[in-house]
């Protein structure tokens, strides 16, 4: 058997060789329509550019960029302290109120308690030298989740709180003045019981027996002849009638009109295998709100922004030269980076998780660079029970999103 | 029949120069001519059919695409133009899915089913890798490429660019990302394998 010389192959190979490369086998008798109608299609939309990544560097530089980001994510949503940090430090009870309180209930001064009605009806507060209104925080039962309170509406509700117990201060003074005048000028009243009575709101008197001479300098006083053990009693405290200014320190109702979430996001995709890729990313998402104070109908701006981290796999259904179809699915996890209501800050707890589906189509306008359009469904689970969003209204949502993606 | 050969110098420049132009009719015309030879670079660098006929299509949209890169050196360069570049996107496609492994002859043997001691006896009876010219040329050509086509992928790729493609192993090792020993040792048994499996088939037709 002869040898050939350049490869050192046997004869039967290089016959197999010439054989080979003479035969001719007929593609899919199909395949030059297809080709004429990929051609024609090819001649309406720009060019895409041939691309695939050559340079092992700029993979390690992409891949180091992807889990740059992907750490850093995960910093923003697991902070190495949770550090609860509470935005309104409660300031110790000086007063121990029961934890629930469900109905009036007429408190004599002397025992330093308090006590709230349902709202619309009568309350009765002894305000005593130092009012413990933050206690009363911890009358609050189980709330619902509309009526929630929330760190930050308390904080805006203590603060008008203490411009009203300043006022309180003021009023109490006068009458401390008062009742100066009032042991002098009524002291034919002495073995008498009575109470001294303050309009809350319009300081106008409500009750009887008002007390002629000097009580019409105390246009917001009222006596009552409810019992009452002495007039040198009241240093200790007085009592207050008409509950719709101290509604606010009952249990707060509030009501939401929330905006549509703004989302905004950069997206990666890298090929795992034909067909598959991966897909990460980083989303930015706004959720605002109104909320309205059902009680005083006064409204507050409510913002909350996260940062949230897709990972969702890809598989493409046709996939074209410049453009593919796909399906994706994937979860989210997100933290909200700040949050506000009003002018006063506060944190949101915990992290959202979501599910994601999506049915979706992207166009490579550059080697590694797409343009994307996606409809698809998320489920999104609740991060911190105590404040309500858009998310939480909405807990399963038909999205629609586009964008540019970048193909590593 | 070679369509191939019908096609004169002036003719194949001409049908270069208005394929880049995209004239429809002319590259329906390269089509007829050169798709059988085309299609035959993909059956032989795939390892299945379904995968050659994508490539296929792939690869002759960018032929038309680059055409207007082609500059024509003699009779019969257009045809090897193309070759070339419907092998570089069968390589490209190889690569993307990370095929250019390279197999050891034992682990081939093991697929097999020839272990251990037998191993040392198979390779002896391989070391005469010769066979009848006459009887290779008996099995169809359709046979021969499913056969390289079945390889495994570092020996089919090896032999297909060292053996059909006329590389040097230099070169070969080059697109594989190999060292050229490794070419070259790797298309030594991949010249074996195909010289066992051929006389398998030959030892059946005869039994038959």
């Amino acid at each position: 058997m002869s040898k050939t010389t350049e490869q050192n192959n046997p004869q039967w190979l290089d016959t197999l060789r010439n054989d080979v490369n003479r035969y001719e086998s007929l593609p899919p008798t199909s395949e030059w329509t297809h080709l004429e109608a990929s051609l024609n299609a090819q001649g309406t939309v720009p060019k895409r550019a041939l691309w695939t990544i050559q340079s092992h560097w700029l993979r390690i530089a992409g891949s180091g960029a992807i889990a740059a980001l992907l750490v850093l994510g995960f910093l923003l949503i697991y902070p190495a302290s949770e550090g609860p940090a509470p935005i309104v430090q409660l300031p110790t009870p000086i007063v121990q109120l029961p934890t629930e309180v469900s109905t009036a209930e007429l408190i004599e001064p002397s025992t330093e308690t308090l006590t709230l009605a349902p709202l619309g009806e009568v309350t009765q507060i002894t305000l005593l030298d130092e009012i413990p209104f933050v206690a009363i925080e911890q009358t609050t039962t189980q709330p619902t989740k509309t009526t929630q309170v929330v760190d930050s509406l308390l904080m805006l509700k203590r603060k008008r709180q203490r411009e009203y117990l300043e006022q309180l201060e003021m009023e109490n003074e006068r009458i401390r003045v008062y009742n100066e005048q009032l042991e002098q000028s009524v002291s034919h009243l002495a073995n008498k019981r009575f109470t001294i009575g303050l309009m809350a709101d319009a300081g106008l008197m409500n009750q009887s027996n008002s007390v002629s001479g000097s009580t019409n300098q105390m246009m917001s006083l009222a006596v009552s002849d409810m019992d009452y053990e002495s007039p040198t009693n009241e240093a200790k405290g007085l009592k207050l009638y008409n509950a719709n200014n101290y509604a606010f320190i009952a249990q707060p109702s509030f009501s939401y009109h929330h905006k549509h979430p703004l989302n905004l996001g950069l997206s990666f995709a890298m090929n795992i295998a034909p067909r598959l890729a991966f897909v990460t990313g980083l989303v930015y998402t706004k959720l605002s709100a109104d909320v309205t104070d059902e009680i005083d109908h006064r409204t507050f701006g409510q913002t909350v922004h996260y940062l949230s981290i897709p990972i969702a796999i890809q598989w493409s259904l046709i996939e074209q030269r410049y453009y593919s179809i796909y399906l994706s699915g994937g979860i989210t996890v997100g933290r909200s980076i700040h949050a506000q209501i009003d002018d006063q800050s506060f944190s949101v707890h915990g992290v959202q998780t979501s599910f994601n589906t999506s049915l979706g189509a992207q166009y490579f306008l550059l080697p590694h660079w797409s343009i994307f359009s996606e409809v698809g469904y998320a489920k999104f689970y609740d991060d911190d029970k105590r404040i309500e969003t858009y998310r939480d209204t909405h807990s399963t949502e038909i999205t629609f999103s586009f964008g540019f993606r970048w193909h590593l | 029949m070679n369509r191939i050969s019908t096609t004169s110098n002036e003719e194949e420049q001409l049908l270069a120069r208005q394929c880049a132009a995209q004239e429809r009719k002319a590259q329906s015309q390269f089509y007829q001519l050169y798709a059988g030879r085309l299609f035959t670079v993909c059956l032989r660098f795939m390892p299945s059919r379904a995968e050659a006929e994508d490539i296929f299509h792939d690869g002759m949209l960018i032929i038309f695409e680059r055409l207007k890169q082609f500059t024509w050196q003699g009779n019969g360069s257009l045809l090897k133009w193309a070759c070339q570049v419907m092998r570089n996107e069968c390589l490209q496609k190889l690569r993307k899915a990370s095929r250019f492994r390279i197999v050891s002859l034992d682990e081939s043997l093991k697929e097999e089913g020839i272990l251990g001691s037998e191993i040392e006896a198979h390779m002896a009876s391989l070391q005469d890798d010769d066979i009848e010219t006459a009887l290779v040329q008996k099995i169809p050509m359709a046979k021969i490429l499913q056969l390289i086509s079945a390889m495994p992928d570092g020996y089919r790729i090896v032999l297909n660019l060292v053996l059909f493609d006329g590389l040097s192993h230099r070169e070969a090792a080059k697109l594989m990302g190999i060292n050229e020993k490794s070419s070259s040792s790797q298309y030594a048994r991949a010249k074996r394998f195909l010289a066992q499996k051929i006389k398998q088939i030959i030892s059946n037709e005869q039994n038959d």
